[in-house]
């Protein structure tokens, strides 16, 4: 699908604009060329991710400070030309530093809410007064670090925010790119052993754990 | 031949004109129009407080008793506005408070307000009677002491969702004896108790009380007590409404509650203990507005009370209301207009409770007059849109949030295009519309083509090319607000509209595919608008110009580019040589 426009402001703006013709104007001619992901409606519906990397093979670790595009070489196909356009599905994984979700802001429900119902599930509707603290809300958190099988960059979780693997283990997929159906999630627990996660009961699993990593799981 | 009214006459037929709008354009029919409007205009709404400055302000309108002012973009209420980004009332309160000594309200949203502002307030204005803040932060209980103190003819204090810093409940105690003018009181987002029997005696001598929100730190054993004494009030919120279960403390919440004869809102609910549900029963039928969006109480509880609320108007409930309770709502509501469903668990990914789409068609069915919709849930399809669309063509905001991005209809696996392409057609009069689920650039089509009176629209993980957008900017006319995250819109578009952009207060865009180069060229050739780039990386300037940036805000202004921003928000395209 190509984006068919006369690609310049109307004649009947502004003065200063009218010599200004965004036909010129192409993305493509600036300089560096653009590594984007790009995903076929029917993987999308599947869930799956197939991004196309750019010439330089080896994975790719994400440091802190490259741009929003996430390259993995993992999945390429020999065939696949960075420039062949499948679908025009362009897709930015957003990276927030510390952030213990892999999406700020989404469902888009005010943080005071989740709050306030957080608090009220936690406390198991316990009356009387508030807990007299700074009124933004977070009560404990409780955060650990997470990392992914083969990615460098650790990352961390507030524990606090969920309430069963199910939220936990979708949070985490997203954070890193991957499908849940891809990743098993284990977790390091106070004697220092690794266990599977969902081998034990979400509560004992809160007692015990101390560090996450999540695993491929084609095996 | 002239031929005009005398001043005063055209003064008094002005008198009459409330709606912004109107003023506006009487104000540009001829000069002395002009300037007899700006004279008498008393309310200003600045929707965008960075759209003008106040200096302006205060020159064209030099006699105003009524301020509201808006700052932070509408995502800020999801964490994506970084902290620091902006919004500072107190420049505006200083020339305010300089150049309007006669104000009487002052509305704030999504602002930071300190508590110098707050001061400066309750000392600067000797008439002031309102004072409403929404989802406003950066003050303590303190700013709210010097307000209860030295504001003599305070009629209204309300504070919603903000966020404050909880240092006592003394500030309640601040206000004096001989204070009795208030009319609205709304303190349900503190957590700090206040001393009971300073709201008591503030209740008390406050004839006129006419909305009271608690907060949750006032026991539900003291509520009997407070509607004893304002038995007037038409708007309640009850602290937390819970207690172990005494006859006593129920018969007592009956009777008082069966007092209030105006009551025609309720809100609260935290900490719900059914058992003490019935005491508000007998309110129900008088019940216009009813939020029990905090109330974490099953189905049965929930559809028993709709059952009974034959005049809702508005309900905001929680999804635990399911379908069951929304085809009740349906059934006994037919005046309903308005409803907010909220989801109770957001996080979890699999559905903990029984709420589809089928409970948003039951009340399009059975509820003529709904205008206004907003529902969290996990699936959706197009003919259930559709069926929403047929059914409810009056429709005039309609936000949905499938909870998963991208889900697509889950009876046909397809995207929603053609679901929400239904909505617009239909629903000829919608000025608000919030998508969800998985679309294509189809859907976008169908907006361009079909949204003509849309105001607003919120876009979350949608679209498929730079097409999508620019079917929304080329084709809705009055849209004035657009939010855009994590889709593939990027530059094309963004510069084949450009002029649409002076059309509108403002754009968001963040996780998009718009980078810093369009960015700088956009600001550079539209003075009218302000290019803000919000991107706290490192090394900003060494990340190439077709890089995209992570969050985009542009609105229109006359105040030119503002000097309060933090080091990661950057004009871009003015005469800036931080960032080439």
């Amino acid at each position: 699908m190509e984006l068919q426009l006369a690609l310049s402001l109307s004649s009947s703006s502004s003065s200063s604009c009218s010599q200004f013709d965004l036909n010129d104007y192409n993305p493509e001619t600036l300089q560096g060329k653009a590594t984007f992901g790009f995903m076929k409606t029917e993987d999308l519906l599947n869930r799956k991710v197939r991004v196309t990397g750019n010439e330089d093979e080896k994975e790719l670790r994400v440091p802190k400070t490259l741009p929003l595009l996430f390259c993995n070489n993992s999945k390429q196909d020999c065939g696949d030309d960075v420039n062949e356009v499948e679908s025009t599905f362009l897709f930015i994984n957003h990276k927030n530093c510390g952030d213990e979700n892999g999406m700020i802001g989404w469902p888009p429900v005010k943080s005071s809410r989740n709050m306030k119902l957080c608090h009220q599930k936690n406390h198991g509707g316990s009356g009387g007064g508030g807990d007299g603290s700074r009124g933004d809300g977070r009560s404990k958190s409780m955060y650990v670090k997470v990392q992914m099988e083969g990615d460098g960059i650790a990352r961390k979780v507030d524990l606090n925010l969920h309430h069963s693997y199910h939220s936990l283990v979708h949070t985490l997929a997203h954070m890193f790119g991957k499908c849940k159906e891809d990743v098993k999630l284990t977790y390091q627990d106070k004697e220092g052993d690794w266990l599977l996660a969902t081998d034990v009961p979400w509560g004992l699993f809160m007692e015990a754990v101390q560090r996450l990593k999540l695993v491929r799981s084609s095996y | 031949m002239a031929y005009s009214f005398p001043e005063e006459v055209l003064e008094h037929v002005f008198s009459f004109l409330s709606s912004e709008k109107d003023r506006n354009a009487v104000s540009l029919v001829c000069k002395s129009w002009y300037e007899m409007e700006r004279w008498c205009r008393r309310r200003i709404f600045v929707g965008n407080c960075y759209a003008v400055n106040p200096k302006i302000m205060i020159r064209r309108f030099p006699e105003v008793k009524s301020v509201e002012l808006k700052g932070k973009p509408h995502f800020a209420d999801f964490n994506l506005v970084p902290e620091g980004w902006g919004g500072y009332a107190y420049p505006w309160i200083v020339e305010i408070a300089r150049g309007y000594p006669w104000l009487e309200e002052i509305r704030l949203k999504r602002m930071v307000v300190t508590d110098e502002s707050l001061e400066l307030i309750s000392k600067s204005f000797k008439n002031f009677k309102v004072l409403v803040l929404s989802s406003c932060e950066g003050f303590s209980t303190d700013g709210l002491a010097a307000i209860a103190a030295n504001c003599r003819n305070l009629r209204v204090l309300e504070l919603r969702e903000c966020e404050v810093e909880d240092l006592s409940g003394h500030w309640l105690s601040h206000f004096p004896d001989s204070f009795t003018s208030l009319e609205s009181l709304n303190m349900g987002c503190l957590n700090s108790e206040v001393s009971f029997s300073a709201l008591e005696r503030l209740v008390a001598r406050s004839p006129n009380l006419k909305t009271l929100r608690l907060n949750r730190a006032v026991p539900l054993e003291k509520l009997p007590t407070l509607l004893q004494l304002a038995p007037q009030l038409v708007e309640l919120g009850t602290g937390s409404y819970s207690a172990e279960i005494r006859s006593d403390l129920c018969s007592s919440l009956l009777e008082a509650f069966s007092r209030c004869k105006n009551l025609k809102g309720l809100s609260g609910f935290w900490d719900v203990v059914p058992a003490y549900l019935p005491a508000f029963y007998s309110m129900c039928p008088r019940l216009t507005f009813l939020n029990l969006s905090y109330a974490t109480t099953q189905s049965p509880d929930l559809t028993k009370i709709v059952s009974q609320c034959h005049n809702l108007q508005r309900l905001w409930v929680l999804d635990y209301i399911e379908d069951t309770g929304l085809n009740a709502l349906s059934m006994s509501c037919k005046d309903l207009q308005e409803l907010r469903v909220f989801p109770s668990d957001p996080f979890v990914a699999d559905a903990n409770v029984l709420l589809t789409e089928q409970g948003l068609v039951s009340v399009s069915e059975g509820c003529p007059k709904l205008q206004s919709v907003l529902y969290f849930c996990r699936q959706f399809s197009n003919s259930a849109l559709t069926t929403i669309a047929k059914n409810r063509p009056n429709l005039t905001t309609f936000r949905l949030c499938i909870l998963e991005p991208r889900a697509p209809d889950y009876l046909t696996f397809e995207p929603l295009d053609s679901g929400f392409g239904s909505i617009v057609q239909h629903c000829k009069n919608l000025r608000r519309l919030s998508l969800s689920g998985l679309l294509t650039d189809r859907v976008f089509q169908h907006i361009g083509t079909h949204a003509k009176k849309l105001d607003m629209l919120s876009i979350a993980f949608a679209g498929d090319s730079d097409l999508g957008l620019h079917y929304v900017l080329s084709g809705c006319e009055s849209l004035r607000k657009l939010e855009i995250r994590d889709c593939p819109f990027g530059d094309k578009a963004l510069l084949a509209n450009a002029d649409k952009l002076e059309t509108m207060r403002s754009l968001w865009m963040s996780s998009c595919a718009v980078s810093f180069g369009a960015c700088k060229v956009l600001g550079q050739k539209m003075p009218g608008l302000n290019v803000e780039v919000i991107d706290e990386r490192e090394n900003l300037d060494s990340i190439p110009h077709n890089s995209p940036v992570e969050k985009l805000y542009i609105y229109r202004t006359v105040a030119g580019e503002r000097f309060d921003m933090p080091h990661f928000v950057r004009t871009m395209g003015k005469d800036n040589r931080r960032f080439k």
